[in-house]
């Protein structure tokens, strides 16, 4: 066990703060497609000042450094509040899985566009009737040729508006084969017949989108892994989905700080019963953290992340959430009228929801749960 | 390697011997003898020392594997799956406050006891020839006994009865060693409670195929994984001179009060008579977390985030 940072990681660390202090920019959320060009081009900044892709090779654009070195980047990235990274689906989502499952072709082919913000990704897992029972999936891909002929329709995708590319699971097989017969596709979203609807979420932000495919066809060098083993492909990115590397623990020392403000500003700060509900938080969040420092030894070590990535999720997700309700008991009768204790109400609003959003995105809690019983306790099915 | 925080394999080898010493030397079946008054056997607490155990915090040339807090962690968690009725992790604290020579080669081989009375409290003092009070080793006491309702320890009202000698603070360290050793008790009782869902057929299936009960196991799971994460660090920060020990506290005791009542729930009827060794774990992990004080260093953790955003 040892927690020290080398001295060449403490001056990373500083120099990173520097260059986000001196160039972190303000930006609208990227709703419109005007805002969300400003994100792709905060984006290439970041690829031209060496910070996009650290812990990968640099034969893929990456820059050769640890999984410990993007953490620390992650970490100040947040602490700088920097905008929200437009292109984490392919960051933290494709680039796990072609690292895993891509042919050299494929990496060559895609890592350096996404790093560059060239290349935008979305995910297409969900569809209307399939959500949580994520293998009961319908959109099917036909092979003709060398293509593939794609019709069917995903839902809640992030970034789906405007992104330039989706990873999509797709039915190559018969239905009944379950887990069986799913392939694991790229679209490039320009091609035709593939139409992105923005939805409307209920914080006011058009956040995630519908996606349409009409005899959409794709190449089918566009497979990652086999065809019809694409469950197998997805759960390598659904791990990456759950695991902390897409969540920095500082996030939640800060959101603590501001519940601390929030409550100085009732006159609840001296409230034992609020006390002891912030310690528990705040006990919650160092213990996540953690179990964080635990993944980053398991990545350090060259380990898959497992099923235990489902424990990360649900500790990360529910302390989020627990975070956000405190906030709004503590709020009290300013629930509604925020702006006169937390300033900006936009910022307020939008973190309180994106909590709720919390134990629903990248699978409920209940899956969670339902997945930690099965594949960790051996519960039977 | 930077920032590893994981055991190393020595450190697992350790753990595994304990355990299975423990299984061995101390299976449920000796602990119901002790609920039902057996002596301690000496023999016990010599064959532990003599593999090491007691004397893994204690320097070599006295006679101990010259181990720090993060050797012993696992260790003590194997303390808290076995129930042991022996106080290991008492003495394995006391021997890391003195720095007496001869003392601490009799405690490594397992000759001398010490214990330390924390909560006011100290297990196994009649059988002690050192007894910690208030940060103070005395040689010379009395060690009245008081009734527990876990009576797979046996406590001690001591009174110095002399004057003593100062030792290094002694704290943060037991309550260190309570968390993991709560830790290991959640564990046992995790495990008891996923066998017996396991086997436990109701409806013609076993329990743990519902989700009701699925939910239940697999949220205790992943509360105890944070705990001993938090347990494990502070373990690391006492072997570096750190001694914040809150976040190991509350989050031990949070997850232990979940598991506590989920172990019962899950074993049900079961669960609830004298026959069946559930209660065994059930009693000695509410003792435990109730030395604790997990609501103390919850305030603590309160004043500290009010004094950062003070800071800030």
């Amino acid at each position: 066990m040892d927690l020290t940072y080398t001295p060449e990681q403490e001056a990373f660390r500083a120099e990173v703060r520097a260059w986000l202090l001196a160039n972190v920019p303000r930006l609208d959320p990227p709703d419109t497609r005007e805002a969300f060009e400003e994100h792709r081009a905060w984006e290439h900044r970041l690829f031209e000042a060496g910070y996009a892709g650290l812990s990968w090779p640099s034969s893929y654009g990456g820059r050769g450094a640890g999984v410990v070195e993007q953490a620390i980047f992650d970490e100040e990235y947040l602490l700088a509040d920097g905008p929200e990274r437009v292109n984490v689906v392919g960051h933290k989502l494709m680039a796990p899985t072609l690292f895993e499952h891509g042919t050299e072709e494929q990496k060559q082919g895609w890592l350096e566009p996404m790093l560059r913000g060239d290349e935008i990704w979305s995910q297409g897992f969900s569809e209307p009737d399939a959500g949580s029972d994520l293998a009961g999936i319908r959109c099917r891909a036909a092979l003709d040729g060398d293509e593939f002929v794609v019709n069917g329709q995903k839902i809640w995708t992030s970034y789906g508006a405007f992104a330039d590319w989706i990873f999509a699971l797709v039915r190559t097989g018969p239905s009944a084969s379950r887990h069986g017969g799913i392939t694991f596709l790229a679209v490039d979203m320009s091609s035709p017949g593939v139409e992105a609807r923005p939805i409307v979420q209920l914080d006011g932000h058009a956040g995630f989108a519908e996606v349409f495919f009409t005899d959409a066809r794709v190449p089918a060098a566009n497979v990652i892994g086999a065809v019809d083993d694409g469950w197998n492909v997805a759960m390598t990115t659904l791990a990456a989905e759950r695991d902390s590397p897409a969540r920095p623990a500082a996030r939640y020392a800060r959101d603590l700080r501001d519940l601390a403000r929030i409550a100085r500003a009732r006159d609840l700060d001296t409230d034992p019963v609020v006390r002891d509900a912030l310690g528990a938080l705040a006990a919650r969040a160092e213990s996540y953290r953690l179990v964080t420092l635990q993944t980053l030894t398991q990545l350090q070590r060259g380990e898959a992340l497992g099923f235990e990535a489902s424990v990360t999720k649900l500790l990360w997700s529910e302390l989020e959430r627990d975070i956000f309700e405190l906030g709004v008991r503590l709020l009290g009768p300013y629930a509604d009228t925020p702006g006169e204790v937390v300033g900006d109400v936009t910022e307020w609003q939008n973190r309180y929801w994106y909590a709720r959003a919390a134990t629903i995105y990248a699978g409920t809690s209940e899956i969670q749960r339902n997945i930690i019983a099965e594949r960790v306790l051996g519960l039977p099915r | 390697m930077t920032i590893d925080f994981g055991f190393a394999e020595e450190q697992r080898a350790l753990a595994a011997t304990a355990r299975e010493l423990f299984e061995k030397e101390s299976p449920p079946s000796r602990l119901r003898a002790v609920w039902e008054g057996a002596e301690r056997d000496p023999r016990v607490w010599k064959t532990m020392a003599d593999v090491g155990l007691v004397g893994v915090m204690i320097a070599e040339e006295f006679g101990g594997m010259g181990g720090d807090e993060v050797d012993m962690a696992l260790v003590l968690e194997e303390v808290g799956r076995a129930a042991l009725p022996e106080p290991l992790a008492e003495v394995a604290v006391a021997a890391r406050a003195l720095d007496d020579a001869d003392l601490l080669r009799g405690i490594a081989a397992g000759d001398v006891v010490a214990v330390i009375s924390a909560a006011e409290l100290a297990p196994d003092a009649d059988l002690a020839q050192i007894a910690i009070v208030d940060d103070i080793a005395h040689r010379t006491f009395s060690a009245g006994r008081v009734p527990s309702l876990d009576h797979g320890r046996r406590l001690f009202r001591v009174t110095p009865t002399g004057d003593g000698t100062p030792v290094a603070p002694t704290g943060a360290r037991v309550a260190w060693a309570t968390a993991c050793v709560l830790n290991g008790v959640s564990m046992r009782l995790l495990e008891m409670s996923i066998e017996h869902a396991k086997e436990r057929m109701q409806f013609g299936v076993p329990i743990g195929s519902f989700q009701a009960v699925k939910h239940k196991l697999a949220a205790g799971h992943a509360v105890l994984t944070a705990a001993r994460a938090a347990a494990h660090h502070a373990a690391y920060g006492l072997a570096h001179g750190s001694d914040d020990i809150a976040v190991a506290v509350v989050e031990a005791v949070a997850a232990h009060e979940l598991i506590n009542r989920d172990a019962l729930q899950v074993h049900a009827g079961i669960g609830f008579t004298w026959e069946h060794d559930l209660h065994l774990w059930l009693k000695r992990g509410i003792a435990l977390a109730g030395t604790l004080d997990a609501p103390a260093h919850r305030a603590r953790l309160a004043q500290r985030l009010f004094e950062e955003d003070a800071d800030a």
